[in-house]
């Protein structure tokens, strides 16, 4: 009897089953409509990023963005006759109100940014003068170029943290440099790259495990939808760790993961930041598209300094120091002769 | 001990003796979403090999499945690759007339990624499932001129089990700092309503059978926010050893 009943049971789920397929069929979808017109594309960024983007909150309190007002203001300037040049120009405008490099639109033709955050700056940085001091016999490991320079201090320029670091690397150039005074790390003109590399040259100049910054991410499409600030630590590398001082030279194009570093490096009890602010960036950005195959990068996981601080618009320097023309004609760096007199 | 071994090898062999092996080859249309990566469908060409192992109440299904996709505008490619398998134990509920129908619970376990080829810090989206399944297998025996052509409908719906997914907006990076936020989700039937079925047709040649048919897989799932579907329709081919 039991066992009848039970068969049956199955025989109604089975059946169930057979028929479950046609009710299921539409169910998971897009949510934003792929529409290729002005009209769709504009309304499909403007979505995206009122969903996404994770900085309203804050720019809504530095620069007083309200999103919903853009969206009146921009969709005026829309018309179905426009040509692809003309939307792009339009979308870039709306979204460089965000004032963040990390927000840009890539087609074919151009790449969408707002690179204010450098461009209405001095540079404070000329390459060729720079590159002046490390010569020509000057060491590479991975993306980290060095020399001794000749009042005995180290002198390491990092372009961009994109490039392979390892421990190895790091400790070689680490040991090669161990009788100088003390270090100088240059990363002005360096737009960022991995984080992980940032953890990894880091980890060399702590001995300790050291509280260096907060991470979250939103967890939902509103605005203010985000996740618990999580706490991030560097631990001190197994290899060589710098133990004298240290300055880390910046600029307003020291951006990104390079940003992420001198974030770091500022938690450091040895470490002295020179030179101009840096030029923040302190969202990891994340890529979308809109439905005529633009790509879309926007800002999605928050990094908050280890006083638990926005550093999206940089970070400023214990001394600042700014390009003197005088020495720009004499060919000196005056940030990296400020630097080395710190040493004094 | 001796004897134990004995008893036990011979409640086995009938299984194995009855174990029908089929081998299945697909290519078909693949639909893919995953709203992590990109916020429309990419489409594209699926393929698909398989292998299901049949003895009486038993049924072993494992299967391979990748798919090349290209986003709407076509300048973005998108690619899935996963790996299936689900362990069935059914129940004969109806046996007449040529006509059988099992059914019975399956538990099934999915590895897989999807990577867009055009993200920089979200280019990857992981695949990990755990699920208890409800599976049913018909069979009809067609019979034309004395030739046997078994008609056979099989189909998987998952209905309780639990999923990966990362957050809203989290990374992947996040997972390497130890940051997790909600990441194992509990899978059911009204947030990852999905299933899997096949149609084939058995023409005998000798002593073995070719299979060809149709196979759909409708995966979906919305989990913290995020959606996802693969969708294929694929023709497929076997052979029953």
């Amino acid at each position: 009897m039991k066992h009848d009943i039970f068969h049956r049971l199955i025989s109604v789920m089975a059946a169930l089953l057979m028929v479950m397929p046609l009710l299921m069929l539409s169910c998971v979808d897009e949510e934003i409509p792929c529409v290729d017109s002005p009209q769709g594309n504009f309304e499909a960024l403007w979505q995206l990023m009122d969903e996404r983007y994770c900085f309203f909150d804050y720019k809504k309190k530095e620069l007083g963005i309200d999103w919903d007002e853009i969206h009146d203001r921009y969709s005026r300037r829309i018309s179905s006759g426009m040509n692809r040049e003309q939307l792009f120009q339009v979308l870039c405008d709306m979204i460089g109100e965000l004032r963040d490099g990390h927000v840009n639109l890539g087609a074919s033709f151009d790449y969408g940014r707002n690179w204010s955050y450098w461009e209405d700056f001095p540079e404070n940085y000329y390459d060729s003068i720079a590159r002046g001091y490390l010569g020509r016999d000057y060491n590479i490991a991975a993306g980290l170029s060095f020399r001794v320079l000749d009042d005995n201090v180290g002198y390491v320029r990092i372009e961009s943290f994109s490039d392979g670091m390892g421990d190895g690397n790091i400790s070689s150039m680490l040991q090669l440099l161990a009788g100088c005074r003390g270090l100088i790390i240059d990363v002005r003109n360096n737009g960022g790259g991995s984080l992980s590399n940032v953890e990894t040259l880091v980890s060399h100049f702590t001995n300790s495990k050291v509280l260096v910054g907060y991470v979250y991410h939103k967890t939902g499409k509103g605005h203010n939808d985000f996740s618990k600030p999580e706490p991030m630590y560097v631990e001190p590398a197994r290899g060589t760790r710098w133990q004298k001082d240290v300055v880390v030279i910046t600029n307003r194009q020291s951006f990104s993961a390079t940003n992420d570093f001198v974030k770091c490096m500022h938690t450091l009890p040895n470490v002295t930041l020179l030179g101009d602010r840096t030029g923040g960036g302190s969202g990891m950005p994340f890529n979308m598209e809109l439905p005529n195959g633009w790509s879309v990068r926007y800002s999605a996981v928050v990094y908050l300094d280890a006083q638990g601080q926005h550093t999206e618009f940089g970070i400023d320097p214990d001394t600042l120091v700014m390009m003197n023309q005088s020495d720009v004609i004499k060919r000196k760096d005056t940030l990296i002769e400020a630097a080395r007199s710190l040493f004094w | 001990m001796n004897r134990l071994v004995f008893m036990l090898l011979m409640a086995v062999m009938p299984l194995i003796a009855f174990a029908q092996k089929t081998y299945y080859v697909g290519i078909g249309a693949a639909d893919v979403l995953d709203t992590y990566l990109s916020p429309y469908s990419y489409k594209g060409v699926h393929v698909s090999l398989a292998r299901e192992v049949q003895y009486v109440h038993t049924l072993h299904n494992l299967s391979v499945s990748a798919a090349f996709t290209d986003s709407p505008a076509g300048n973005v490619d998108e690619y899935v690759g996963d790996i299936r398998y689900g362990v069935a134990h059914q129940f004969e509920l109806l046996n007449c007339n040529g006509f059988s129908l099992k059914a019975g619970p399956m538990g099934s376990a999915l590895l897989g990624a999807i990577y867009n080829s055009r993200n920089g810090n979200n280019p990857v989206q992981a695949k990990v499932a755990l699920t208890a399944d409800l599976s049913v297998r018909a069979r009809y025996d067609l019979r034309i001129r004395n030739c046997r052509f078994p008609l056979q409908y099989t189909l998987c719906v998952p209905c309780v089990g639990v999923a990966f997914s990362p957050n809203f907006g989290q990374s992947y990076y996040e997972f390497s700092l130890g940051v997790y936020d909600r990441n194992v989700k509990f899978a059911n039937v009204f947030n990852s309503p999905s299933l899997n079925h096949r149609l084939t047709v058995g023409i005998p040649i000798g002593d073995n059978v070719l299979k060809v048919g149709y196979m759909g897989r409708v995966d979906q799932s919305v989990f913290n926010h995020l959606r996802y579907h693969y969708y294929t329709h694929s023709l497929i081919i076997g052979f029953e050893l």
